[in-house]
């Protein structure tokens, strides 16, 4: 068998392809042949070494989708992706539905976070206010001390330097308190937008 | 072999075969067939997958009157090698797991 006649005996072949598939193809084997006849084979041998047309057609055709084979694939696909596309828009018909049902739900659940979060901050405050005013009582009964003790009044100038060291101590111990709860409040509201995703997440995968 | 391992294996082959200079069909056919079963038909519906994935480029070049296709291998084609090296450190890592000599169940 020569090169052309193997050549116009694969075109046939593979006629179910495309006809730049086919010109593909039998450039491949052409330039195969011609490699092997460059090296010092004769066309016939270097045509033998290539492998009979009927493999080579049989091979390629079963690598290839034909014009046959593509149809039932393409509505496959459309298979797989038509039920998913109704129910997406299933979904976004509920979802436009239910609006009367979910928008002041949702509204009412974020009102409800909102004021948490607004009320934490206000205890927060207030105890650093009061933090803040047992220290300025402490200061205040130090500054007493010095008129307790020009007016003589030494038992009351113990009482109060006593009393002012209590506020004191108070305002520390309450102080080093509140810092460490701050800063536990600031880490978990940290942590609130992840859990929100995870809470989304998990209703994602369910539908 | 695995059908599918075997197919894994010729495309890396291949790469491997164009990785340190731009190989034409013939050659790449004679530089894979003492490792691996490789024949025309087989060799060029790989070329045509690894071309459409970016792994490989080709381009057609004059030769002795006529023209042939070169295969050059790109930036992912490479990254494909060195992946299918990691790959292969992992398999030897289970290898050695799986042919070790002091199965307990052996010795009894």
């Amino acid at each position: 068998m020569t090169k052309s006649e193997y050549l116009a005996a694969l075109q046939q072949k593979l006629s179910a392809l495309s006809p730049a598939d086919i010109k593909g193809y039998t450039d491949y084997y052409a330039e195969m042949i011609d490699d092997r006849i460059e090296e010092g084979m004769t066309e016939e041998d270097a045509v033998d070494a290539v492998g009979s047309v009927e493999d080579a057609a049989e091979k390629i055709l079963s690598e290839n989708p034909t014009v046959e084979n593509q149809n039932p694939n393409e509505k496959e696909s459309e298979k797989e992706s038509s039920p998913f596309r109704k129910l997406k828009a299933w979904h976004i018909v509920l979802i436009i539905l239910g609006a009367p049902v979910w928008l002041p739900l949702l509204i009412s659940a974020a009102s409800v976070v909102v004021s948490i979060v607004v009320s934490a901050v206000s205890v927060i405050v207030s105890m650093y206010a009061a933090c803040a005013s047992l220290g300025a009582g402490a200061v205040a009964g130090i500054c007493m001390i010095a008129g307790y003790v020009t007016a003589a009044n030494y038992i009351g100038a113990v009482f109060i330097a006593g009393a002012s060291l209590f506020c004191a101590g108070c305002c520390v111990i309450l102080f080093a308190l509140l810092f460490k709860l701050t800063k536990f409040l600031i880490a978990q509201c940290k942590k609130i937008p992840a859990l929100v995703r995870t809470a989304f997440d998990r209703k994602g995968e369910k539908a | 072999m695995d059908i599918q391992m075997k197919k894994g294996l010729l495309d890396v082959c291949i790469l491997a075969a164009i990785k340190n200079e731009d190989s034409y069909g013939y050659r790449i056919i004679k530089d894979v067939k003492p490792y691996m079963d490789i024949s025309e038909s087989t060799l060029y519906p790989i070329l045509r997958r690894l071309e459409t994935s970016g792994l490989l480029t080709v381009r057609s070049a004059e030769h002795n009157g006529r023209l042939r296709k070169y295969y050059s291998i790109t930036k992912d084609g490479l990254a494909r090698i060195e992946e299918f090296k990691k790959e292969w450190e992992e398999m030897l890592s289970i290898y050695k797991f799986v042919t070790r000599e002091d199965f307990s169940d052996d010795k009894e």
